[in-house]
């Protein structure tokens, strides 16, 4: 235990140093999710669609009914305006996706159950998507209407007189705009913190997998051969090389964690899960940076190797954009890769709060981690020349 | 100090250490001299520990070294030929981590880190990381690296390769300095001169042998009064070897780029008749050296070619 944890304090202070290893594991995870988040992060984690609308509202009476109504349901941003015109205007400049027009005409024919009501959409032709959720918000306030007059209709038919009262109350809007906004039971991350977990983790594995392919850069070196000729066993050598690289892999991301929740307002979950995840996510890519190594001729083809994996890897398993939006293939492969157990692990700490919905992922983690590590230790002496 | 018997070690099809056998007493520095390739680095990985030997036997110190053994390896200070140190470390911090790695006793580390600076003229400069260090104060610690659990065997290996010559000298002073304190040295070298100037005996490895041993005197000895006359030519040095080689007074002609080695008796009596030959050749002499009998002659002698090829 003595040598392990000398050859580990020896390789982390080591390690701490080289300025190439702050900017991977600390710096560019940092600065990503900073720059990344600034931009738009709820783009990054499928969360952003909220699109901004105005109203313009001729009636004096619906429009601040069906504003709160649509703000409570989170769907969209909508303000009133005052007219058609500046509504129209609003779209034109830029200010608003889309303009919902209650005008003139159809405040007149409320109170006409023979007119036909017309309310108006006016968009961004940029913003296809967000005029589609006006049109199809407009519809809902249509249908509403219609159905509010087939009720009256029916009271009538059935020998009754309306009153006010009746006409007011199969009026009420409320009904037909209410939404629900929860995402697979709330297992989702917000923008930032599915930016701040992705880019995280994404430099998580190129720092840990280039510290157990440091085994192949002592041997280049000599150092390797040095550290086996003293009178230390080779397996204590060998623990120590890979304590210190999940050791240096721990504290950048506790780093990254501390740096982000204070920084940038990510919410990681409870701190067990994050614990347990870290420790996963470092297992797997420890893992993986064995495997990689016995399959290099060298350190430079080693730390090739270990740069495409993890690329790939990131990118299959989210790291950068929610792969639940993708193909269903894209969501089979995904679930191949660490990364996508690591996201989905932090989603279901961190939604919903919980550190027990980590467990499955941190089993998974702890899985690949112990299986590549097998296969790493029968080709051992590929990543120590001499064991 | 250390006894070596039979060892032999293949790599495929490729023998590179053949029935190897010698020894080294306490206090003597034995030389290892042979071209790249023969054998010498496999030689002493196996006696380092480093590498499993498929046959034969090694003692250090009446123990038997192998690349299971732990406690005998405490004997020994292994120098590699790489620069084995940390560049993010100090020089200080580098000697402490080894020194530890020996098992030297806490409380002692920091004194026998002071000695091994003091050894290696590092004293000054032992807070700064070893990065910033020339080549030549970097190769010093290295060596210091092999000191530092004062071992009584010391395996240096071609420590002076890529070394500027003010400080080749510094690290041949430092090993002379070692020998003379007791310590048996193994040391690898491809460099005539400096098996000469510092081994009490040599042993001359080629193609993974071991083909001749004994003191300086004894190896010279085996070649008699012959003169190695090395000739500079302009081109053609394969030819000219050729004819040099074919006549009678001759005993070998080896040919490199630009030069052409000759042993032979008298070379001073046949130089005239040798450097005619040439000419006669096509090709322009640049310049000529007779060298009295030294190891670079016994190695052409035993093996038929220099020992920079």
């Amino acid at each position: 235990m003595k040598t392990i944890m000398l050859i580990a304090s020896k390789d982390i202070k080591n390690r701490l140093r080289d300025r190439s290893f702050f900017i991977m594991a600390i710096l560019a995870p940092l600065v990503l999710s900073f720059v990344l988040s600034s931009v738009g992060g709820d783009a990054f984690s499928g969360q952003s669609f909220s699109p901004d609308y105005v109203l313009a509202d001729a009636t004096a009476e619906l429009g601040d009914d069906l504003v709160d109504a649509l703000a409570s349901s989170g769907i969209a941003n909508v303000s009133l305006v005052a007219s058609t015109a500046e509504a129209v205007a609003a779209v034109d400049d830029g200010r608003a996706d889309a303009a919902i027009i209650l005008d003139e005409a159809f405040a007149a024919g409320l109170g006409d159950p023979t007119s036909q009501l017309t309310i108006a959409v006016y968009g961004n032709p940029e913003a296809s998507i967000a005029t589609s959720v006006a049109e199809a918000i407009a519809e809902s306030v249509a249908s509403g209407f219609s159905a509010s007059r087939l009720s009256i209709t029916a009271y009538a038919a059935l020998g009754n007189i309306p009153t006010p009262e009746v006409i007011a109350a199969a009026s009420v809007i409320e009904p037909f705009v209410t939404v629900t906004n929860e995402v697979a039971g709330g297992r989702v991350l917000d923008g930032v913190t599915f930016l701040a977990v992705g880019m995280s983790i994404f430099f998580l594995f190129f720092s840990v997998q280039n510290g157990v392919v440091e085994i192949l850069e002592e041997r280049r070196d000599g150092t390797f051969a040095r550290l086996l000729s003293a009178p230390v066993s080779r397996p204590s050598v060998m623990v120590g090389k890979l304590t210190s690289a999940a050791v240096t892999g721990l504290i950048s991301m506790g780093v990254l964690v501390v740096a982000t929740s204070l920084l940038l307002d990510a919410n990681w979950g409870p701190v067990a899960g994050v614990v347990g995840l870290s420790v996963g996510a470092v297992a797997a890519a420890m893992g993986l940076g064995a495997v990689v190594a016995t399959f290099s001729k060298n350190v430079e083809q080693a730390q090739q190797f270990s740069g495409i994996v993890g690329t790939v890897l990131g990118l299959l398993g989210g790291s950068f954009f929610p792969v639940g939006q993708g193909p269903a293939a894209l969501r089979v492969i995904s679930k191949l890769t660490p990364h996508a157990w690591v996201m989905e692990g932090f989603s279901g700490s961190s939604g919903l709060g919980r550190a027990t919905e980590a467990i499955p992922a941190i089993g998974v983690l702890l899985a690949i981690g112990l299986v590549l590590g097998t296969v790493a230790y029968a080709r051992r002496s590929r990543l120590t020349g001499v064991l | 100090m250390l006894k070596v018997t039979d060892l032999t070690k293949a790599f495929g099809d490729r023998n590179a250490v053949n029935e190897v056998s010698f020894h080294i007493d306490k206090g003597e520095t034995y030389g290892l001299l042979g071209p790249n390739g023969a054998g010498k680095t496999t030689t002493i990985s196996m006696i380092s520990g480093l590498l499993s030997a498929d046959s034969g036997a090694i003692l250090v110190g009446g123990e038997p070294m192998s690349t299971a053994a732990v406690d005998v390896r405490s004997q020994i200070g292994y120098v590699p030929q790489e620069i084995a140190i940390y560049p993010e470390l100090t020089a200080r911090e580098n000697l402490t981590f080894f020194t530890r790695l020996q098992g030297l006793e806490k409380g002692l580390v920091a004194g026998r880190v002071d000695e091994i600076l003091e050894i290696v003229g590092l004293r000054d400069r032992a807070d700064d990381p070893t990065k910033e260090f020339s080549g030549g104060m970097q190769r010093r610690l290295n060596i210091g690296i092999g000191l530092v659990q004062g071992p009584k065997l010391l395996i240096l290996d071609e420590p002076t390769v890529g070394v500027d010559p003010q400080s080749r000298n510094a690290i041949l002073d430092s090993v002379e300095a070692l020998g003379n304190q007791g310590m048996a040295v193994l040391y690898t070298t491809h460099y005539m001169e400096e098996a000469e100037r510092l081994c009490d005996r040599i042993g001359i490895m080629d193609q993974g042998s071991l083909i001749t041993q004994g003191t300086q005197r004894e190896l010279v000895g085996t070649v008699g009064e012959r003169d190695r006359v090395e000739i500079n030519v302009a081109s053609h040095a394969q030819e000219v070897a050729g004819l040099l080689g074919a006549k009678p007074f001759v005993e070998s002609a080896t040919a490199s780029e630009t030069a052409v080695s000759v042993l032979l008796s008298d070379g001073g009596v046949h130089l005239a008749e040798m450097l005619d030959g040439v000419v006669a050749s096509g090709t322009s002499v640049r310049g000529v050296q007779i060298h009295e009998p030294d190891l670079e002659a016994v190695f052409l002698s035993l093996t038929g070619k220099a020992l920079r090829d």
